[in-house]
């Protein structure tokens, strides 16, 4: 919760009016609407948040103290005390293991601190990173662990942002465990309730997938492209990403209806990821193209970008490698090259080995290409019955 | 039909909200000028409206002080409410059982009031 401190009213005009800065750029400055700020300064809002108090005591030069009531004047913060404002947001955290791709260190580095305040909101943004490692590794022994039941018992306000994250973890959970329609409510609350515009949209992209897995295609593309709606200005590098992968989904989507729209939606993706300088945003999109290069008939072109992909494959994380083999998989396959695709399409089956969820995106990924080839049909029909008796072992 | 009631008192807010909704054919949007006004229209007729946005600082009533004297005149809102905010406020254990169901921090865009209004009215269906 934000510490929260008592203005001196009477002192804030006097200094504001001293500095004789404009009160538009002085809340800017400060982070404020010019409305909050306004109402600092009228009274009708008495209280500040420390960092802010802060941040205003260093434009303005002078001393908390001659700012809040509250704060005596020989007040001198130790080493030894850790405010609010020195806290590393929840956000960051996330943002580390993003920019990273270290999500599981970045999450032990906060559980082996042990240190209740280093990170706002920690132990949710913590599990959130261990969500993120499991999916992006495509590990979920250790789903236990991060996985969380609903909570909606927080009526504080200033939780909902906290109680829309933990809603999102569930979701995930509920949504790798195939519970599409528990998941996907558990989505729904998260939209309505979460401030940070990233959760939102990234709530929008799972929502989409609960959708896409249960074959309503139309759905799945009404929801991420409404998610696109919220927020086409953001500047927030966790929302473009959460955008760019919007984008990406509606490109897959579309590949088998409408290429040319396919096309335009991997284009805008690419943008996206690289206007966050994401590491993966080049290796995410050149299996997409290499497959619409193939659908148009231009072999060559389409081969090279295989080989490009190829070359990379397994430095990414095992979400993108089975993201870029399907891909590669259909890429053969609208080549006529069989034997190469049923080689895409095992390994796609190895990597989503043991996640009923994955095998079964891969399953009713690869049946739409059985549908055209007697060999592959048979093929991949071995396939099946292969996974059906790994899970059956699995259940004994 | 869905009617939403609007109590803000920042007329520019106001219309902004009111320009966003009322482009929904199947809103009827209503609106109050201030904490007062909210109230006397939530108390003559508390089960009128489908959706309330209700603005956190107003002169007088405050939101919260809206709903908190209707509760204690057994006019209890049915409907829920999002709260628009300037900024995320420390009222803690204040806002418990109200019927809030967000919490809306300005600036907020058009966009994304239009989707947070046809979220809440598909979860009230299908929850």
């Amino acid at each position: 919760m934000k510490n929260r401190i008592k203005l001196n009213i009477t002192n804030l005009k006097k200094s504001v009016a001293q500095k004789r800065i404009k009160k538009a750029d002085l809340a800017v400055d400060i982070g404020v609407t010019r409305e909050t700020f306004s109402r600092w300064l009228s009274g009708k809002v008495e209280y500040i948040d420390e960092a802010k108090l802060q941040r205003l005591s260093e434009i303005l030069e002078c001393e908390l103290s001659w700012l809040s009531p509250e704060i005596a004047p020989t007040l001198k913060k130790t080493s030894a005390s850790w405010s609010a404002s020195d806290r590393i947001r929840g956000d960051d955290l996330i943002r580390m293991g993003l920019y990273s791709d270290l999500w599981r260190d970045v999450s032990n580095l906060y559980a082996t601190t042990q240190h209740p305040d280093i990170v706002e909101d920690g132990l949710v943004n913590h599990k959130l990173c261990m969500a993120f490692h499991s999916l992006m590794d495509l590990d979920f022994s250790e789903h236990a662990r991060w996985s969380t039941q609903p909570d909606d018992q927080h009526k504080n306000h200033e939780l909902f942002d906290v109680m829309a994250r933990y809603n999102l973890i569930s979701g995930l959970a509920l949504l790798i465990s195939g519970q599409l329609e528990d998941g996907h409510r558990l989505f729904k609350r998260v939209i309505i309730q979460a401030h940070s515009e990233w959760l939102i949209s990234f709530a929008y992209l799972l929502s989409g997938f609960c959708f896409s897995l249960g074959s309503s295609r139309q759905e799945a593309m009404n929801t991420w492209n409404r998610g696109l709606l919220n927020f086409p200005k953001s500047q927030d590098d966790l929302t473009i990403f959460m955008q760019a992968n919007l984008r990406l989904s509606l490109c897959a989507l579309n590949l088998d209806k409408d290429p040319a729209q396919a096309q335009v939606e991997l284009q805008l993706a690419g943008k996206l990821f690289d206007a966050i300088g994401y590491r993966y945003g080049r290796a995410r999109c050149l299996p997409y193209e290499a497959f619409l290069l193939c659908l148009h008939d231009d072999k060559d072109a389409g081969l090279e970008k295989i080989q490009e992909v190829s070359g990379f494959l397994y430095r990414l994380p095992r979400l993108y490698q089975l993201e870029a083999i399907l891909l590669m998989g259909r890429s053969h396959i609208a080549l006529g090259q069989e034997e190469e695709a049923l080689h895409y399409i095992e390994i796609a089956y190895d990597l989503a080995h043991g996640v009923d969820v994955l095998l079964d995106l891969v399953k009713h990924h690869v049946s739409r290409l059985a549908q055209s080839d007697e060999k592959i049909k048979a093929q991949v029909a071995q396939f099946h019955k292969k996974w059906a008796a790994s899970s059956a072992r699995k259940v004994l | 039909m869905k009617t939403i009631l609007v109590v803000e008192d920042t007329e520019a807010q106001r219309n902004e909200i009111l320009e966003s909704l009322s482009r929904n054919p199947d809103y009827q949007v209503v609106e109050a000028h201030d904490g007062d006004q909210g109230y006397a229209m939530l108390a003559k007729d508390p089960k009128r409206f489908d959706l309330i946005f209700l603005d956190y600082h107003m002169p007088g009533m405050n939101g919260i002080d809206v709903l908190r004297r209707l509760e204690r005149e057994g006019k209890r809102v049915a409907c829920p409410v999002v709260m628009i905010t300037t900024e995320v406020e420390s009222k803690g254990s204040e806002v418990k059982d109200l019927n809030i169901m967000a919490w809306v921090v300005k600036p907020f865009s058009k966009h994304r009031l239009e989707q947070l209004v046809v979220q809440i009215f598909d979860f009230l269906e299908k929850p």
